[in-house]
C-alpha cells in the first residue's frame, strides 16, 4: 500500500465523517445514505489493498472490485432518481439500472467471469452514469417549473454528480486509450486514475461541506 | 526514472486540465442559475404589479357600477316622487285634499336606501354574504326575475383584495344574466367545502355556447381575475339550457 492509496482512503473517510456530521441537513434520502456508501467504498478499497499487498503476495484482487460494481450501480441510480424531477428521465434511469444489472450477471456468468476485472461492465456503468449526469444537467439548465431553486455551489448533489460525470468520463477514456495504445505504460494509467479518484472524492467532501437545504418557492 | 518523471508530469498536467474543465463547467452552471433567478424575480415583480393593477381596476369598476345604479335610482324613483310632490303642491285645490306626507316619507326612505347602497359599494368593508344579499336585493327590485339565495356555513375571505375581486366577478355575472340570459329564475348559493368557498350562480335563461363565448373579453376578464387570486371557475351552459357559474376560492 503506497502513500497515494492511504491519502485516497483518508479522503474517503473524511467525506464519510462530514456526511454523518451534517446528516440532518442532507436531503433527499439518497444523500443521507452517502456517508454509508463512502464507508462501503473505503471498506472495499482497503480490503483490495490489504488482500494484494498484506495478506497475499500480490494476488489478483479484481474480484473485490467486481463485487462493488452492482452496489455502485444501485446507489448512483438511486441518487440520480431522487434528484431528477422529470418522470421520463427517471424512467430512463430505472431502465438503465436494470439493463446494467442484467449485463453484469451475463458478463459474470458467460463473458469475463469473476476473477478477471470486469471492464465491460465497468465501462457500461461509466457510460450510463455519464448519460444520467447529462440528464441531470439538462434538467438543471432547462426546466422552468421547479418548486425550489438551488444555487449549484450550495448543492451537494450538484457537486457529487459533476464529480461522477468528470471522473467516469475521464477514467473511461483513459482506460480505453492508454490501455490499447500505450501497452507498456502501465504506471501512467494508475497515476491518472489516482488523480481522477482524488478529484472525485475531494469534490464529494466540498459538496458535503457547502451543502445548504433548498428553499421552497412560494 | 526519467520515464516515471515524465509520466508524473503528464499525469499532473492532465489532472490540472481536469480541474480547469470542472471549474469552467461549474462557472457556466452558476451563470445559468443566476440568469434563471433574475428571470424569476422579474416574473414575480410583473405578477405583483399585474395583481395590484387588477385590484385597482376592480375597485374603480365597482364604484362606477354603484354610481350608475344610484344615478338611475335617483332619476327613476326619487326624482319621480319629488316631481309628483311638486305637482301636487303647485295646485292649491289638489293640495288641500291630498296628503303629500306619505310621498315625502317614500322619498326620504329611497334616499336612505341609496345612501346605504353607496356605502356597500365599498366592498372591502363588508362581508361577502352581505354584499351578495344587497346586490340580489337590487335585482329583486327590478322585478325581472325570481331570486333565491342560500348561504350555508361560514364562507368569508379574510383578504380584502380577494373579497373585492370576488364581489366584482359576482357583479359581472349578475350583469351578464340581466343583459343576456332572459331568465325567469336566478339561484345563488354560497357555501364552504373542505376549506374552500364555493359560490354558485345559476339561471334558467337562454344559455350560450361556452366554446364560442371564450373569445369574448368579458369571460376572459372573469377568468383572469379568478386566476390572479388562486381560485377556479367552472361555467356550464348550452343554448336553451340555462347557465351555471361556479367559483371556488381557497379561504
Amino acid at each position: 500500500m503506497n502513500v497515494g492509496t492511504i491519502v485516497l482512503l483518508g479522503l474517503i473517510v473524511t467525506g464519510a465523517i462530514i456526511g454523518f456530521y451534517r446528516r440532518e441537513q442532507l436531503a433527499p434520502p439518497a444523500l443521507r445514505l452517502l456517508p454509508y456508501f463512502l464507508l462501503f467504498q473505503f471498506a472495499y478499497q482497503l480490503a483490495a489493498s490489504l488482500y494484494s499487498f498484506v495478506f497475499t503476495a500480490h494476488a489478483s484482487n479484481h474480484f473485490i472490485f467486481n463485487l462493488s460494481i452492482p452496489i455502485n450501480l444501485i446507489y448512483f441510480s438511486y441518487l440520480f432518481h431522487s434528484v431528477i424531477m422529470a418522470k421520463r428521465k427517471r424512467n430512463v434511469i430505472v431502465i438503465g439500472l436494470i439493463l446494467n444489472l442484467i449485463f453484469f450477471f451475463v458478463n459474470l456468468a458467460f463473458i469475463q467471469g469473476f476473477s478477471f476485472l470486469m471492464t465491460y461492465s465497468r465501462t457500461l456503468m461509466a457510460a450510463s452514469l455519464v448519460v444520467f449526469s447529462l440528464l441531470y444537467f439538462t434538467e438543471a439548465i432547462g426546466a422552468e417549473e421547479k418548486p425550489y431553486e438551488i444555487n449549484p455551489l450550495h448543492s451537494a448533489p450538484f457537486w457529487i454528480i459533476t464529480a461522477i460525470f468528470f471522473f467516469y468520463l475521464s477514467s473511461t477514456l483513459t482506460i480505453i486509450f492508454w490501455n490499447y495504445f500505450v501497452v507498456n505504460e502501465t504506471n501512467f494509467g494508475s497515476i491518472m486514475m489516482r488523480i481522477f479518484a482524488f478529484v472525485l472524492y475531494a469534490m464529494y467532501v466540498v459538496g458535503l461541506l457547502l451543502h445548504r437545504p433548498a428553499k421552497v418557492r412560494s | 526514472m526519467k520515464t516515471f518523471d515524465n509520466e508524473v508530469v503528464i499525469a499532473i498536467l492532465f489532472g490540472s486540465l481536469m480541474l480547469a474543465l470542472i471549474g469552467a463547467f461549474m462557472f457556466v452552471m452558476v451563470i445559468f442559475y443566476q440568469r434563471r433567478k433574475i428571470r424569476y424575480i422579474k416574473e414575480q415583480q410583473r405578477m405583483a404589479a399585474q395583481y395590484e393593477h387588477s385590484v385597482l381596476r376592480a375597485k374603480m369598476e365597482m364604484r362606477e357600477e354603484t354610481l350608475r345604479y344610484v344615478g338611475q335610482e335617483l332619476h327613476d324613483n326619487v326624482g319621480q316622487v319629488l316631481s309628483l310632490i311638486k305637482l301636487y303642491l303647485s295646485r292649491p285645490q289638489v293640495s288641500r285634499t291630498f296628503d303629500v306626507e306619505p310621498l315625502i316619507d317614500q322619498a326620504i326612505q329611497d334616499i336612505r336606501s341609496l345612501s346605504r347602497d353607496l356605502n356597500i359599494g365599498r366592498a372591502e368593508q363588508y362581508t361577502l354574504s352581505k354584499f351578495i344579499e344587497q346586490a340580489l336585493n337590487k335585482v329583486q327590485k327590478t322585478g325581472l326575475m325570481k331570486i333565491t339565495f342560500q348561504n350555508e356555513g361560514f364562507c368569508e375571505l379574510p383578504d380584502a383584495h380577494k373579497r373585492l375581486m370576488i364581489c366584482r366577478i359576482f357583479q359581472e355575472c349578475i350583469n351578464n344574466v340581466l343583459k343576456h340570459a332572459e331568465a325567469g329564475h336566478l339561484s345563488v348559493e354560497l357555501k364552504t367545502e373542505n376549506g374552500t368557498c364555493v359560490l354558485s350562480i345559476a339561471d334558467d335563461g337562454v344559455g350560450f355556447d361556452t366554446r364560442a363565448a371564450n373569445d369574448g373579453a368579458g369571460l376572459a376578464n372573469i377568468h383572469d381575475r379568478i386566476n390572479l387570486i388562486g381560485g377556479e371557475i367552472q361555467i356550464i351552459s348550452s343554448p336553451g339550457k340555462g347557465t351555471n357559474v361556479t367559483l371556488k376560492i381557497p379561504q
